[in-house]
């Protein structure tokens, strides 16, 4: 297996005494579409700064391509192999839009002008326009343009759809993927909106309290969680123990409602065997396994 | 090009700082008709010399955070921050690059005011020589270098709008010290700049040069250390 692009191991951050990060662990495999989930103030975007070393841990280590993100002169050979887009989605706002596209194009060598042109006319960004001028969701593809025409080999994006209407989230989407295919480049998206996620994301990672509590492949974690609708016989009135892994159970007269994160065949089994007991399986979408994760976090 | 994304940023301060230096220098001059005694010079040039401390207030700058055009809005830490930061170069090329244009536009400002005195009014070709102006050049821009850095300094950590003022401040304080407490003369930057200048004295005053020089380079590796260290 190829190494991971980006590695991280029992990072830390604290700010005025709050921990930020408190021993992420994250491993983001070659070539993937690496979705990095969490709540407002979960860690993400601290993360992205610690990898792009803007932010220096308190603890811990965070590789990039295999080089030390914390080092100096690694973190300049990181930045030139990676593509960004803020948070702020912010951009040098007295600069028109080809004076940008020439700017950053100065500090990439294998700039590829066919890209620019593409997403120019992609996204519909007119050249002379000042950036101060443009909308929130403009700037976003901007960032975006400013990103993948550089030949980025991994790409961090952090919340790159806030300000961008449902069809122009779906374009990009729909570019993250292509690029993905096309140019094997690995993306790390951070992002509070699961559909976006679950719609492109091979591997996803779930950060709360700043450290990761969901982590692996989009695959397998749809394998491993399973609902289970359960309408039991009249004759059974007892509390029922339910077998490990059943990690959400509600319950309201004879129905009873589980979301399983692992063990899902044999608290079926364990269903089947009650007498009267009629049992349904439904799977999940990422949102319930995150919320059931912020719930009980 | 990060010279060009500075250059961006400050070109309208650099527009702003002559409309603003070469009425003053004309109104300075056109009160001076020969002849007038030497004395009265050196004081309308210590005036003048304070004023275009003004400049490195204006131009100076970090190179990490977005600087706004003029007095815009833009306060604190603008967002693009993190696009300067993203990008592939150190942060000490970053501070190097945008201090340098802001030293040479400064140090362009004077000169262009210097040239402009010398062309348009009588009196200064009446009292200087050419090679006198130049030496008076040389030993402002040294002599200013110390001011810009402190600018350059605050920048590190003070938001656009701050740094202006509290640099200000800064220098009218020093100017004051250094009228009310007893500096060997020899080292008083801000003499250096007026009545001790070559114009008057016929000789670069080395000390005070090498006061500046001191104090400049102390600030830009003050200011690097807080550039490399600091997170944002």
């Amino acid at each position: 297996m190829a190494d991971p692009v980006i590695e991280t191991r029992g990072l830390l951050k604290s700010f005025k005494g709050l921990n930020a990060l408190n021993g992420l662990n994250l491993s983001v495999p070659a070539g993937s579409i690496f979705g990095f989930l969490g709540r407002n103030g979960a860690g993400k975007t601290t993360t992205i700064k610690l990898l792009m070393g803007i932010l220096k841990p308190d603890g811990g280590n965070a590789r990039v391509f295999g080089l030390t993100a914390t080092d100096a002169s690694a973190s300049v050979e990181i930045r030139r192999r990676l593509g960004f887009v803020s948070e702020e989605k912010d951009l040098y706002p007295y600069m028109t839009v080809e004076q940008i596209i020439r700017f950053t194009r100065s500090f990439f060598p294998k700039w590829r002008d066919d890209l620019d042109r593409r997403y120019l006319k992609l996204f519909d960004l007119p050249p002379k326009r000042k950036i101060s001028d443009l909308s929130k969701g403009m700037r976003s593809t901007l960032m975006l343009l400013l990103g993948i025409s550089h030949g980025a080999e991994l790409l961090i994006l952090d919340e790159p759809a806030d300000g961008l209407d449902p069809v122009a989230v779906e374009d990009m989407l729909r570019e993250l993927v292509a690029i993905a295919a096309a140019e094997g480049t690995t993306i790390f998206f951070s992002s509070h909106h699961m559909e976006e996620v679950e719609q492109i994301a091979d591997h996803v990672c779930i950060i709360d309290g700043g450290a990761a509590i969901v982590t692996g492949s989009l695959d397998d974690l749809k394998a491993r969680y399973q609902r289970l609708r359960i309408v039991l016989g009249e004759e059974l009135q007892a509390t029922i123990h339910w077998v490990d892994g059943a990690e959400h159970v509600r319950q309201e007269g004879r129905s009873v409602e589980i979301l399983a994160s692992r063990n899902v065949d044999a608290i079926l089994n364990q269903a089947r065997s009650l007498p009267g007991a009629s049992v349904e399986c439904f799977p999940v979408t990422l949102k319930e396994i995150f919320m059931e994760h912020a719930r009980r976090n | 090009m990060l010279w060009y994304k500075g250059w961006l940023e400050t070109r309208f301060r650099v527009l702003f700082v002559l409309v603003i230096v070469l009425p003053a220098i004309g109104f300075v001059l056109r009160h001076i008709d020969p002849p007038v005694p030497v004395a009265a010079v050196e004081e309308l040039l210590n005036a003048l010399t304070f004023f275009l401390l003004l400049i490195p207030l204006m131009l100076a700058g970090a190179g990490i955070k977005t600087q706004c055009i003029l007095f815009g809005t833009t306060k604190g830490l603008h967002g693009s921050m993190y696009i300067t930061l993203s990008l592939p170069v150190s942060r000490l090329r970053l501070l190097a690059t945008r201090a340098g244009l802001g030293m040479l536009e400064t140090v362009g400002v004077f000169a262009v005011a210097s040239c402009v005195a010398w062309f348009m009014y009588p009196a200064p070709r009446a009292y200087l020589t050419v090679s006198g102006l130049f030496a008076h050049w040389v030993t402002v821009s040294i002599c200013m270098s110390a001011f810009y850095f402190l600018t350059v300094f605050l920048a590190t950590f003070l938001g656009d709008q701050e740094e202006i003022a509290v640099s200000g401040i800064l220098i009218v304080i020093l100017h004051l010290l250094s009228k009310t407490v007893s500096v060997p003369s020899s080292v008083n930057v801000f003499r250096a700049m007026g009545e001790s200048s070559p114009l008057f004295t016929h000789t670069f005053p080395w000390a005070s040069m090498g006061v500046s020089l001191g104090a400049a380079a102390i600030l830009f590796l003050a200011a690097m250390r807080v550039v490399q260290t600091r997170e944002y």
